[in-house]
């Protein structure tokens, strides 16, 4: 109730704030081109299983995204390590 | 035999607008004893509410626990809980009602955020099980009627079909799994050497 309140608070802040502007949507026939393209893709990407092995696939796509950002995660905490003075790493 | 007896407290919260949610705590536990002859209770045992019962049970019935599951919450916990915890449909109607605002007065600017959560939403609903190619129908631009291109479908898991084709599929799969596995361990042989071997990006 409390955590509600807060939040509902901020929400009517924020709106009140960030509610002066009204832009216009995107053209509805083009948002429709782009769902159409989109279905096409994505209702046929199925057929990559049976090039690679739905498991395989399942377990090495959250693998190799971690792997990659890795490098950016270490990079991050050591310049944080770094701005810590008495630990006097550099 | 041995019959379970059971009776009810009833909590009532409050909110800010004085409207309350009531909730029962059931006690199903109190042990009592009973002779059943032809689906009728022929005697039982003491089935009234007694001071001994009360002083068991009562206490735990007023400090009660937090919600799990489906038990919702109860006693002096389930209000503390209840006071600062909002229920579960809280987030999403609060995120439900920023999403509407954004879109009603963002448009345009909002859009690219939409589709991007479109897009992220269509990858992660890939079913590669389902192997299945199917293009079209395509019609004309200016008349929904003239079919230029007909539906094509085509279904790849077929080929499993024959034992064979099957057997040499596998194959395929496991020298498929080994050239990733290879490709994993070099990626990662990359990555140590980016890190560790002086590379500053």
């Amino acid at each position: 109730m409390i955590l509600s309140t807060i939040m509902n608070m901020f929400k009517s802040i924020m709106f009140f704030l960030m509610g002066g502007l009204s832009l216009p949507s995107l053209d509805q026939s083009l948002l429709d081109s782009l769902n159409d393209f989109f279905n096409l893709i994505f209702s046929n990407a199925g057929v990559i299983g049976f090039f690679i092995r739905p498991s395989t696939l399942h377990l090495l796509i959250p693998v190799v995204i971690a792997i990659i950002v890795f490098d950016r995660g270490y990079f991050l905490i050591m310049w944080i390590i770094n701005k810590i003075p008495f630990l006097g790493m550099d | 035999m041995n019959y379970y007896r059971g009776y009810t407290l009833e909590f009532k919260v409050w909110d800010n607008s004085n409207d309350y949610t009531t909730f029962d705590y059931a006690y199903e536990f109190i042990p009592y004893t009973a002779v059943i002859e032809n689906g009728e209770i022929v005697s039982s045992g003491d089935t009234t509410f007694n001071g001994q019962d009360l002083a068991q049970y009562l206490p735990q019935a007023i400090i009660g626990s937090a919600p799990s599951g489906d038990s919702p919450p109860t006693g002096i916990i389930g209000g503390i809980y209840s006071l600062f915890v909002p229920d579960s449909t809280f987030f999403t109607n609060y995120f439900n009602d920023f999403n509407t605002f954004l879109t009603e007065r963002y448009g345009i600017l909002y859009q690219p955020f939409t589709i991007l959560y479109d897009l992220l939403n269509r990858i992660n609903n890939i079913d590669f099980t389902d192997q299945e190619i199917s293009i079209g129908p395509f019609y004309a631009p200016t008349d929904d009627t003239i079919v230029l291109i007909p539906l094509i479908t085509f279904d790849f898991s077929s080929f499993d079909d024959e034992p064979k084709v099957a057997y040499l599929h596998n194959l395929y799969y496991l020298l498929v799994d080994g050239f990733f596995i290879f490709g994993l361990i070099k990626l990662c042989f990359h990555e140590y050497n980016k890190i560790f071997g002086g590379a500053k990006k």
